[in-house]
């Protein structure tokens, strides 16, 4: 069956727990949960989710993952193939076997959405492994699973009576950064 | 025995280069940025090579080979240093792939969309043409030598293929940043033309360097190489400082490209800058001029490896400096990041220097490059 699944964000629910960093990290990472500097590229522990923070004038903070955008220039620079996008799911994704490592991908997301792995030295980016397996079984990714806010919302975009869909139908939601055609899939509710 | 000694000895430097390589692979470590040293180290050598043949070969294709056909008389040499220099650049961007081995990927998953895609397929045609051209010059030469006269057309052809595949490789390698929307101080085509300039600077120093080397005591050919590279250098340096000034006024005017910009002017990247403009635009075209007017080869060498010094640093700027700055998600937030050259990085850079100066020592000890010089053994070895 074909779907194409999507994220929303909503800025104005979310709480700053973090829960949806640690669950990501413990649950997708968990070889590297005991590593004192994980994620040296963004400066923070190994997971999926970036904390985007304005601090001058009205403070706002997105927590940002891939977008999978339909369009993605992460894919486009892959010099392998290995960045690909599943047209089963609408997921971005990477083929391991056929990454070489080269990096291209880290530098052409506008999103900042990639790091790399410290030990593997390959990029990683949601969705992870052990969300995939959840996803499989239809169940949430984790850091929908576990957000005490519903301030994530999980599911697919092409059908009409699905959750993340009721959400874009029930308030304002932006799409980042896209005048530079990306066509995400990451929909953003402004706090 | 002085040539045995001369071929261990770069056998020797060939497996030190290799071993700095290996070693310095076992110790990377991930930084603030993706594109760290290695990035604009293989650029300088792809440049340097392509370059190095541009300026050599590229004029004969209109007719010019020097009064004397000097020119003809550096083909040789020129197109083993292109070669050469080209394998040290496969040689460190190999090593800065986390999974090297994966690389044969991108032939079989060719991506027509990704310029390093792209980019393996230029290193590859560009290294071939080359060697085929420099057979072709050695087995030609020698053929002229037993008396059998050959048509110039095979090496007119074999030029004019050489010509315009370097200049794709140069045109592509700068769009591998171009096409990139992150940094916007990369982002364009204006990159293609400063790309082209400062190859033809590199490809000027590089030769004007080994040719004065290696021609020590030919008077006669050194005073040519002091006035056709002296005159490179001064044109293309010129050429480049008019297209980084032109560089930098336009990116006044795109606010985001102008913080990187910026950094190089009066920020944290100043001093390297300025430090390196002052050496490659003025200094280095100041002493080719000298060398050009005293037909002093020790000023062309001067000049020379300042403006290869100065290519390096231009290169390392312009790579890493855009990186630097990233605009986020949210409007008006900008993350910075640093960065500094790593021992692995250095290691492999090392190895990479030491592989460069055992290949070219290698192909001026075995093949015949010099143009009184023949193929006596295996039809291409001395």
């Amino acid at each position: 069956m074909m779907v194409r699944y999507g994220f929303l964000y909503d800025e104005s629910r979310c709480i700053s727990c973090y829960a949806c960093i640690v669950a990501c990290s413990s649950n997708n990472y968990p070889e590297l949960m005991e590593d004192p500097n994980p994620n040296i590229f963004w400066g923070t522990m190994a997971t999926n989710i970036r904390i985007v923070i304005k601090e001058q004038g009205r403070p706002e903070q997105i927590l940002l993952s891939c977008q999978h955008c339909e369009r993605p220039p992460c894919v486009e620079v892959c010099p392998t193939g290995a960045s690909h996008v599943d047209r089963s799911n609408g997921f971005v994704e990477i083929d391991y076997d056929k990454c070489i490592g080269c990096k291209a991908c880290i530098t052409a997301c506008p999103y900042n959405a990639r790091w790399i792995h410290p030990i593997k030295l390959k990029p990683m980016k949601c969705i992870g492994d052990a969300c995939k397996a959840r996803i499989a079984k239809g169940e949430m990714p984790f850091c929908v699973e576990v957000c005490p806010a519903e301030a994530r919302v999980f599911g697919d975009l092409d059908d009409p009576n699905s959750e993340i869909n009721k959400r874009i139908a029930s308030a304002k939601t932006v799409k980042i950064k896209e005048y530079l055609g990306t066509e995400p899939k990451f929909y953003v509710v402004r706090g | 025995m002085k040539r045995i000694f001369a071929v261990t000895l770069s056998l020797i430097a060939l497996i030190v280069g290799l071993v700095l390589g290996i070693v310095g692979f076992g110790r990377k470590e991930v930084g603030e940025i993706a594109w760290g040293f290695l990035v604009p180290g293989y650029m300088f050598f792809a440049m340097t090579a392509a370059g190095a043949a541009l300026v050599t070969l590229a004029p004969s294709l209109f007719g010019y080979e020097g009064r004397d056909g000097e020119l003809r008389s550096l083909r040789k040499l020129a197109l083993w240093f292109a070669a050469g220099t080209l394998i040290p650049s496969w040689f460190l961007i190999l090593l800065d792939l986390s999974n090297p081995g994966g690389f044969i990927y991108i032939f079989s998953g060719f991506n027509p969309d990704s310029r390093i895609a792209w980019m393996a397929a230029l290193y590859l045609t560009t290294f071939v043409v080359l060697i085929a051209e420099l057979i072709y010059a050695i087995v030609k030469e020698s053929k002229e030598a037993e008396g059998v006269p050959k048509k110039a057309m095979g090496a007119i052809i074999l030029t004019m293929i050489g010509t315009v595949v370097e200049l794709m490789l140069v045109s592509n390698l700068s769009q591998v940043f171009g096409v990139i929307q992150t940094f916007p101080a990369w982002h364009g085509s204006y990159m293609v033309a400063i790309f082209i300039s400062t190859s033809l600077v590199l490809g000027a120093a590089g030769m004007g360097l080994f040719g004065s080397l290696v021609m020590k005591g030919r008077e006669k050919e050194r005073r040519f190489i002091t006035s056709y590279y002296g005159k490179m250098l001064i044109a293309a340096s010129l050429a480049l400082a008019f297209l980084l000034f032109w560089a930098f006024l336009s990116a006044y005017f795109d606010p985001m490209a102008w913080i990187s910009f910026k950094k190089m002017l009066d920020g944290s990247y100043s001093i390297a800058f300025w430090s390196a403009a002052f050496i490659g635009l003025v200094i280095s075209p100041i002493l080719a001029g000298i060398a050009l007017s005293r037909k002093s080869a020790a000023s062309l060498m001067a000049s020379s490896a300042l403006s290869l010094i100065f290519g390096l640093t231009l290169l390392y700027l312009l790579i890493i400096v855009p990186q630097t700055t990233f605009f986020e998600v949210i409007p008006g937030v900008v993350r910075e990041s640093t960065y500094a050259i790593g021992t692995a990085e250095i290691l492999i850079a090392l190895g990479g220097a030491f592989i460069w100066g055992a290949l070219i020592a290698l192909g001026f000890i075995l093949l015949p490059l010099l143009p009184e010089e023949r193929a006596r053994k295996l039809f291409i070895f001395k």
